[in-house]
């Protein structure tokens, strides 16, 4: 009985350590200036719970609009990365294929040189994609460590099973959509889900690359909430002494919005994703 | 703020450096041989910088100083003037604008009313690129890598290589902006001689300057704690200060005097007659960490943390001072002079500034940044330099009223003197105009008392401000070198604040920092100096 009450109690403080900091961002989000103030920081729990940080973030339409700015770059950027990478890697799987040692040994070389920030911004220019969505998704389309893992998979697909499909007359692109790919699911999903978070996270490019403020992700327009408020200085006085709601619940308000599509999709592909992770592990 | 700033980008910077000098060889070439490097980065003494012509248009109720005392308003001047008669970019079609930000981004043109209104206003199409703060230096090394130069744009005083960029890639103003020629741009000339120093190089104006006040950062103090333990905060000497801290200090009420010790070092530091940055003596330039002043208030402040003065967390640097500050945890804290109206407004508390005793002052940077402008034919440049008098048209004029609020009625209303924002005023009023050019800033407008006690603290600290003597000059390693040189000094000032190390640590931390760049941009310093006399 001992035992398990102590049991309990540890169980119980480690799902404290996990809940309370998510609870702090909530609350934080919901407590206005005079709760901040007095907790110095983060609120545990607000007395007078409000929406006046999240009203502020979501006037103007501008972060409503980088949402689906960046829900777009995400859905089409991963779709199309799902495409490249599990042809080239299918490509790569099956030895014999057009250009095979070349093409394995330039994708091995992007592991090891990553291009400078001036140079890609040369090439995003020559391209003459700035300014465009494309130039959020063309750089990162196909990762050269993702293509691997894939492709670690995909030899571990039993060679009897290709044969046999091939004996019953299918080709190259019947095999990889009939037999590969419904066996491969956990690896996709991984795959998927790691695309998926990198274009739902990247801010950096679209700073390089996107002047329009129009065109600017989620991210980046949180960005500006979450970075600046917390450097408030000389440069932020403010003549007018207009109403801004605190900083802090501001940026509070912002992580919960940014956290909240990806934790929506996350549980679905949670069981891959671990399985998917042990893949690259131990064949790479 | 600053130095975490810049220190958190400075690997850009070392790594951009060499891509923007070989893009200012390109550029330079490009732009048909049209400005000839200077060899000379930093021969200033020769530049003619422009005359400071106070404006008269507004009349203040506290006029501004000569020597950096800011001016004040008690209220929004009634039926503000109109200094403009014609739209100043008229003629000039599309500009091009880089510039950084520290607001949340506003809506894009196209549903951004109060944008359209300002391009109508100003006769053209301000196309600004803004860039969050934390990011400019890393947009603004890669767009000049690129060559692509826009038509304006703010110029950090990190930048590397900044000199070369300005002289190789600007347009030179000289012809237009110094001595009485910056007359034909009223608002440029309202801009005190203080702020113009690092717009010049090899004998040439570059660049305007965002002005900020000369009085920087003030030791805030919470007034009414001080008086509700019925302490004084005029200081005649440093014990007097250190009962002051010890007097706030209640570490069983959660209440200590500080929370910052870098800010307080410095404090300590201007009592014992620390230079601001650098000082000459015969031409030659002494470091501030090369006195013995600045060791003793290094050592001073170690003991201050043992005494228990200090906030428990104050070492990790990751507090959060002004909500510390408002709700009384900490009652001193050093932060820049803007900062006395949102501490007294956010947390409706008394604000007042502290004097250091020994009266000297350690005077701000006068000029946030500098704003320079891409080569074209002159007509041109001064067109856009029109642009930017428009953007640094001064409190009590319809220009700053619109530039600040917007349309009345549209994005601001009046409430009881002051302007209210609108929704529709708080979501587009955003652009960061300000840091295209601004005018100097002023005390309020806000009640009197706040004013007048903001003014008389100035007043009484501006005469005594020590300024920076390497303001107007340029050293690449101080550039370049300055996240690493930082770091050595701020770590050796936690080890032994903390009480980590001992103070003798300090010689060491020095020789090292003299080692590493601190000699090199002393040598810089000198010949610039050298060479301009």
């Amino acid at each position: 009985m001992i035992v398990r009450s102590l049991k309990g109690v540890v169980l119980a403080a480690c799902c404290a350590v996990v809940i309370l900091p998510f609870l702090a961002v909530i609350s934080t989000s919901l407590a206005d200036q005079q709760q901040v103030t007095a907790a110095g920081g983060y609120v545990l729990w607000p007395s007078r719970p409000n929406l006046d940080a999240y009203r502020a973030i979501l006037a103007g339409g501008v972060v409503t609009r980088a949402l689906l700015v960046s829900v777009g770059i995400t859905v089409v950027g991963t779709l199309l990365s799902l495409v490249c990478i599990t042809l080239l890697a299918y490509s790569l799987s099956r030895p014999g294929s057009l250009l095979h040692r070349p093409i394995l040994l330039t994708v091995l070389f992007t592991l090891l040189f990553a291009p400078g920030m001036i140079p890609m911004y040369l090439t995003i220019k020559q391209l003459g994609l700035l300014d465009s969505y494309w130039s959020l998704i063309l750089p990162g389309l196909a990762s050269g460590f993702q293509i691997i893992i894939m492709r670690a998979f995909f030899q571990e697909i039993p060679r009897e099973l290709i044969d046999a499909a091939r004996i019953d007359g299918a080709g190259e692109l019947r095999v990889l959509l009939r037999i590969v790919l419904p066996l491969s699911r956990a690896v996709i999903a991984v795959v998927g889900l790691f695309n998926a978070v990198a274009y739902w996270n990247a801010f950096f490019n679209a700073m390089l690359y996107i002047n329009d403020t129009e065109k600017w992700p989620l991210q980046l327009v949180l960005r500006t909430y979450v970075v600046d408020n917390s450097s408030l200085g000389v440069d932020a006085a403010d003549l007018a002494g207009g109403f801004m709601p605190p900083a802090q619940s501001m940026q509070m308000a912002i992580l919960v919005l940014s956290l909240v599509p990806i934790a929506l999709v996350y549980p679905f592909l949670q069981k891959h994703f671990a399985k998917g992770i042990l893949i690259g592990a131990v064949k790479g | 703020m600053t130095d975490a700033r810049f220190s958190r980008r400075r690997f850009l910077t070392i790594g951009g450096s060499a891509a923007l000098l070989a893009a200012a060889g390109g550029l330079t070439a490009a732009c048909g041989g049209g400005g000839s490097a200077t060899g000379a980065r930093s021969a200033t003494a020769k530049v003619t910088y422009p005359s400071y012509i106070p404006t008269t248009l507004v009349k203040p109720d506290l006029p501004a100083t000569p020597d950096g005392v800011l001016a004040g308003f008690y209220r929004f001047p009634d039926n503000p003037v109109t200094a403009f008669d014609t739209k100043p970019g008229e003629g000039l079609g599309e500009i091009s604008v880089l510039t950084n930000m520290f607001n949340p981004v506003p809506p894009g043109v196209n549903s951004n009313a109060y944008w359209q209104q300002l391009n109508d206003r100003l006769g053209a199409t301000l196309d600004i690129t803004m860039v969050p703060e934390a990011d400019y230096l890393a947009k603004l090394s890669t767009v000049i890598a690129s060559g692509d130069l826009p038509d304006i744009m703010l110029l950090s005083a990190r930048l590397a290589n900044r000199a070369d960029i300005l002289t190789r890639l600007c347009a030179d103003l000289s012809g237009l902006l110094s001595g009485d020629a910056v007359k034909a741009y009223p608002f440029l000339a309202n801009i005190p001689t203080d702020s113009w120093a690092t717009t010049g190089y090899g004998g040439g104006i570059y660049a305007i300057p965002i002005p900020r006040a000369i009085v920087g950062t003030i030791m805030f103090s919470r007034d009414d704690l001080i008086e509700e333990r019925g302490l004084s905060k005029e200081l005649s000497s440093y014990d007097d200060f250190l009962a002051l801290a010890k007097g706030l200090t209640d570490a069983s009420k959660n209440r200590w005097a500080f929370g910052n010790p870098k800010g307080v070092i410095a404090f300590v530091g201007s009592m014992l007659d620390v230079p601001n940055k650098w000082r000459v003596e015969g031409g030659k330039f002494v470091s501030e960490l090369e006195v013995e002043g600045r060791k003793e208030a290094v050592a001073r402040v170690a003991e201050m943390v043992k005494a228990g003065l200090f906030h428990p967390d104050s070492a990790g640097g990751k507090l959060n001072l002004r909500d510390l500050f408002g709700n009384g945890t900490i009652a001193l804290t050093p932060d820049g002079y803007a900062a006395w109206d949102i501490l007294a407004d956010t947390y409706r508390v008394d604000v007042g500034g502290l004097v250091a005793p020994g009266g000297k002052h350690r005077g701000g940077t006068p000029a946030f940044a500098i704003t320079a402008f891409k080569k074209a034919d002159e007509d041109r440049v001064r067109r856009l330099l029109k642009v930017c008098d428009w953007l640094a048209a001064p409190l009590g004029t319809s220009e700053y009223m619109f530039r600040k609020f917007g349309a009345e009625g549209v994005h601001y209303t009046w409430k009881d003197g002051r302007p209210e924002p609108t929704a529709l005023g708080k979501a587009e009023v955003k652009l960061p105009l300000e840091y295209i050019a601004d005018a100097p800033h002023v005390l309020g407008p806000r009640a009197k008392e706040r004013v007048d006690a903001q003014r008389a603290f100035q007043e009484r600290v501006v005469p005594t401000v020590v300024r920076d003597p390497s303001a107007a000059l340029y050293s690449d390693t101080a550039v370049n070198k300055n996240g690493v040189l930082t770091k050595i000094i701020d770590t050796a000032e936690l080890d032994i604040v903390s009480g980590r190390k001992p103070i003798s640590a300090w010689d060491t931390a020095v020789a090292e920092w003299r080692r590493q760049g601190g000699d090199q941009i002393r040598r810089d310093y000198e010949t610039a100096l050298a060479k301009g006399n």
